[in-house]
């Protein structure tokens, strides 16, 4: 049955979803081999996409992780506490945010014309695209749990340039 | 993490997550959360 937004948009999901949501659903420290094939990723985006930023402005960036070649320019990175673990994880996603998110306001937020201009400060443009992005990666956790997937988020890393 | 996947760019990175099917390995028992009473507020 098609969900129908008029008469079901208001009724709470299951308690077996909010479960494997929320109170079920646990930060991750070992992983199994099982794959995660590119399809399902771009399903994971495809429904992280929707959630909810400030003038839709869509600041975060996302790069998955998922070669050999790549996971060993990753790994370094990541404070020592942190790697194993990212090794073992078949995708590991660095979530970023574009400061110069404003550029694509145009096509984001067509119904206010000239938005770009708001964000001209770019002081003010990194303040927004950390929380916003920040809000984004939230969302992509619900996502993932709803797909079916597990996640285990990490600060432990160097972001210096 | 910026100089290795975003020169040449104006994006920074935020933080990494792991994502796949996890393992009971190196789990944690459940730590406990704050109550509504302690984190929340109904004015």
């Amino acid at each position: 049955m098609a969900y129908d937004a008029a008469t079901q948009r208001d009724a709470p999901l299951s308690d077996a979803a909010l479960s494997q949501l929320f109170t079920e659903a646990r930060t991750r420290n070992a992983w199994s081999d099982r794959p995660v094939a590119p399809d399902l990723l771009r399903k994971l985006y495809d429904l992280t996409k929707f959630g909810p930023t400030a003038v839709n402005a869509s600041p975060a960036r996302f790069v998955f992780v998922t070669s050999p070649e790549a996971k060993a320019r990753l790994i370094p990175l990541m404070s020592e506490g942190n790697r194993a673990k990212t090794q073992q994880a078949p995708v590991n996603l660095i979530i970023a945010q574009d400061i110069d998110f404003h550029e694509h306001l145009d096509a984001l937020f067509p119904h206010a014309p000239g938005a770009k201009a708001w964000f001209a400060d770019e002081a003010g443009r990194r303040e927004s695209a950390f929380r916003n992005a920040s809000l984004q990666g939230g969302y992509l956790t619900i996502a993932a749990r709803a797909l079916g997937l597990d996640v285990g988020p990490m600060s432990g890393f160097d972001a210096a340039p | 993490m910026k100089a290795e996947f975003f020169p040449d760019s104006n994006v920074e990175p935020n933080y990494i997550l792991n994502l796949g099917y996890g393992t009971e390995e190196n789990l944690f028992p459940r730590s406990p959360r704050l109550s509504f009473e302690q984190a929340a507020q109904i004015l």
